[in-house]
């Protein structure tokens, strides 16, 4: 039955990706701004969004209200520095914990998205439901390609098994990741594979006037994107 | 303008590649010294930037790109500032080993920047090959080199696919879209439509062809009912039904490089486009020969034909195919679309000889206007550089060859210039005169008229050439699409077509030069190691060609 309604209130888990990291430092890039985007998309269309993330660094705070419809959590797991992600499973339990204290406070979501294995993880433990889970990189194409083995790589491939298992809908940003899942996951049920790639503002991302001296259709460019 | 080719992302994760685009530029300056270009790094942080600085002073052979200021190292910029950079790149690089995705790639497309990527992951969604950017093996420095390389020899290039590339981005990843298709799935999870699969370069076609039907409805004052894709080129062609149940073909020319200007040093400003404007002039032209399919509409700013539709002649048999194309080459070599100065014919042929033992670049340049000016009158007295004496675009792949030796597979450098070396040799060059020739020679364009008469279409590419080339083109291609290389089989058919020792001779020169163009072209578009069927049939041609040489 289709669910329509205002203020559909939906959960992002985004432990590995804060969506207020700025892309660009360090290993922030797209799939910050993807969840950044996601989010600001869907408030602006009515959606109540609440993100958690993990507090990455001493100088984030642990809530930030992002507007009437939007608030961001961070929840205290391992050291409060960048680390690598992949080894927030050895941190599941104060996760969990740090989850079910944001989820005493905020109640009622008509749906969780989660990015990346170990929020997807998180996600079953909600109990939430339909829970839709963005892929967002594959452990198993990373030992195809015959990257590095991490100490992750085991429990990465038993939690993806779960999570590509337990959730809703799996989402894919790309064809070839899609075909890569099926490939390498074989046992994956097709029918809730479903592709979304990254969506790009073209209101920004537009080609500038290359002449220097068109200063005028520039700034005033810049001006409209300000406001 | 100086070419500029990015990089935006990530320095010092490796899985980024940024070490590997270092490694290209490396390769580009120390065997292509001829080519200038800036370079341009965005992203990272000021560690990140030192440490990216320290990794180009350390080869030896950027130093000199770094100190004339040819690299430049920005940090992180904010993201509106993004498209400054975009607007103002040739192109962009993502040379990853390993991407889910590649948002940046996006992003230089919707500001009309093609992408150079590593055909890896989630970039193999995102850039068409060949139309919006170009996809290189993965993990080779040398195949981005060659890349970059073409690019850079030919700013067309990249002007070309950077419009496409806004056209197809726009479509595909416009957020608005993309996020209204996560409302979709969240409120109707059921209705959602599961994952499809469909080709990027059939989406892409689809897509111009749907912008281009209100055009052509338009010319023909008629409902367009539906569409068949008959595209084999990067040019669009199309087959439409309309609601009164006539059928049309539809084919629209857009402004793009030929692939001979992407390697090779072209003498004219508009040498590096193939004008839509000149190929329907053209057209026209050839309405009364009436060889080609009548042209019902055309529309010279939008670079759109209509012509009548007719039935192709499908034919799987060598004999029964050269019986058909027999007529049809003879019937374009007789047609009469200008008059060809007897005396440009002459000066051809007598520096035939000089070309061949100096191999002096300005004399190739000479005689290259010279063809021009034989082939001018066909696109509106524009000159432009065109495959048209075997022989000079033979001394035109061994120069290349040469330059480029250390850029290309030496196995197949070595044995594409000992094959060149060989017929270069094999005889004293005869004289012979230029006749017109379909240009792109094969059976699929032959066409049947509505009262039996044979016709021919894509004549557009026609032009005068010395020696048989049509034949060679034909021949070339119905073997060549086998598994196997097939010189023997090529150059058995031909003899058996052409007799006359002249004739065989300059077609086993265009096939060779068939060959190798194409080579040379799947190398500048970054596929370096797919050449083993080129090496096998480098191998076995001289042994025939000799066969038939010698006999003859």
């Amino acid at each position: 039955m289709d669910r329509a309604k205002a203020n559909f209130k939906l959960l992002i888990l985004a432990l590995s990706d804060d969506p207020l990291d700025p892309p660009g430092y360090g290993r922030y890039g797209g799939a910050q701004l993807f969840v950044f985007d996601l989010g600001r998309y869907l408030v602006r269309v009515g959606y109540e969004i609440v993100y958690i993330s993990r507090k990455s660094r001493p100088d984030k705070p642990k809530f930030q209200s992002l507007g009437p419809l939007c608030r961001i959590y961070r929840i205290a797991a391992g050291p409060e520095e960048e680390i690598n992600h992949h080894h927030l499973f050895l941190m599941m339990d104060q996760i969990h914990a740090g989850v079910g204290e944001v989820l005493k406070a905020e109640k009622n979501f008509d749906a969780v998205q989660s990015h990346n294995w170990i929020s997807g993880l998180v996600a079953i433990e909600t109990g939430i439901k339909p829970h839709y889970h963005h892929v967002l990189s594959l452990g198993r194409v990373r030992r195809e390609l015959g990257e590095e083995k991490d100490s992750s790589d085991h429990f990465r491939d038993e939690g993806e098994f779960k999570v590509f298992g337990e959730a809703t809908h799996l989402i894919c940003a790309t064809k070839d990741e899609a075909v890569s899942m099926q490939k390498l996951y074989p046992n994956i049920d097709k029918s809730k594979v479903r592709i979304i790639s990254y969506g790009v503002d073209n209101s920004i991302y537009e080609r500038r006037p290359y002449d220097t001296s068109n200063f005028i259709h520039r700034a005033a460019k810049r001006i409209k994107e300000r406001f | 303008m100086i070419p500029v080719i990015s990089y935006i992302g990530r320095l010092k994760e490796s899985r980024k590649g940024f070490e590997l685009f270092l490694d290209s530029l490396c390769i580009l300056s120390a065997f292509r010294s001829d080519l200038v270009f800036k370079a341009r790094v965005i992203g990272g942080d000021e560690e990140d930037v030192n440490w990216a600085i320290a990794s180009a002073e350390s080869r030896m052979e950027l130093r000199d790109l770094l100190q004339k200021g040819y690299i430049e190292f920005w940090g992180r910029v904010e993201n509106d500032a993004l498209p400054e950079f975009y607007s103002r790149s040739t192109v962009l690089v993502v040379p990853s080993f390993r991407e889910q995705f590649g948002i940046v790639a996006v992003e230089a497309m919707m500001c009309g920047c093609p992408v150079i990527a590593s055909n890896i992951g989630g970039l193999r969604d995102i850039v068409i090959d060949g139309i919006t950017g170009t996809l290189f093996e993965w993990g080779n420095a040398a195949a981005l080199s060659n890349v970059l390389a073409s690019y850079i020899f030919n700013p067309f290039r990249a002007k070309w696919k950077g419009k496409n590339a806004s056209v197809w981005v726009k479509s595909q990843f416009e957020a608005e879209k993309v996020y209204a298709k996560f409302k979709s799935l969240y409120e109707s999870p059921n209705n959602s439509q599961v994952a499809g699969y469909e080709d990027n370069k059939k989406l892409y076609r689809k897509l111009i062809i749907e912008q281009s039907i209100p055009i052509v409805e338009k010319m023909l004052q008629l409902k367009v009912a539906g569409f068949e894709d008959l595209s084999s080129s990067p040019s669009i062609s199309y087959r439409i039904n309309t609601y009164t149940g006539e059928s049309f073909y539809v084919k629209k020319h857009a402004p793009r490089p030929t692939s001979l200007s992407c390697l090779f040093p072209v003498q004219y400003p508009n040498n590096g486009e193939t004008l839509p404007e000149t190929r329907i002039k053209l057209l026209e032209m050839l309405q009364a020969t009436h060889i080609v399919p009548e042209l019902v509409a055309s529309d010279l700013s939008e670079g759109i034909i209509v012509q009548k539709w007719y039935t192709a002649i499908e034919i799987n048999n060598f004999e029964v195919a050269k019986k058909y194309i027999d007529i049809v080459i003879s019937k374009i070599q007789d047609i009469q679309l200008s008059e060809v100065d007897e005396n440009l014919i002459a000066a051809i042929n007598s520096k035939l000889d000089d070309l061949v033992l100096t191999h002096d670049h300005s004399l190739l340049l000479e005689m290259d206007k010279m063809c021009s000016e034989i082939n001018a009158p066909l696109f509106s007295g524009i000159l432009r550089t065109k495959n048209v004496h075997p022989i000079i675009e033979l001394v035109r792949l061994i120069k290349y060859i040469r330059v480029n030796k250390n850029l290309l597979p030496t196995n197949f450098a070595f044995r594409a210039e000992s094959c060149i070396n060989l017929l270069l040799s094999l005889r004293k060059i005869p004289a012979l005169l230029p006749r017109l020739g379909h240009g792109s020679m094969k059976i699929e364009h032959l066409l049947r008229g509505k009262d039996g008469e044979l016709l021919v279409c894509d004549l557009d590419h026609c032009g005068y050439f010395f020696g048989p080339f049509d034949v060679a083109h034909w021949v070339w291609t119905f073997y060549n699409d086998n598994e196997t290389p097939a010189p023997k089989a090529i150059l058995n058919a031909i003899n058996k077509i052409l007799s006359e020792p002249r004739e065989f001779f300059f077609a086993a020169c265009w096939v060779l030069v068939i060959q190798l163009n194409r080579e040379l072209w799947k190398f500048a578009s970054g596929k370096l190691n797919e050449h083993e069927k080129t090496l096998s049939f480098l191998y076995l041609f001289p042994e025939v060609c000799r066969h038939y040489l010698f006999r003859k």
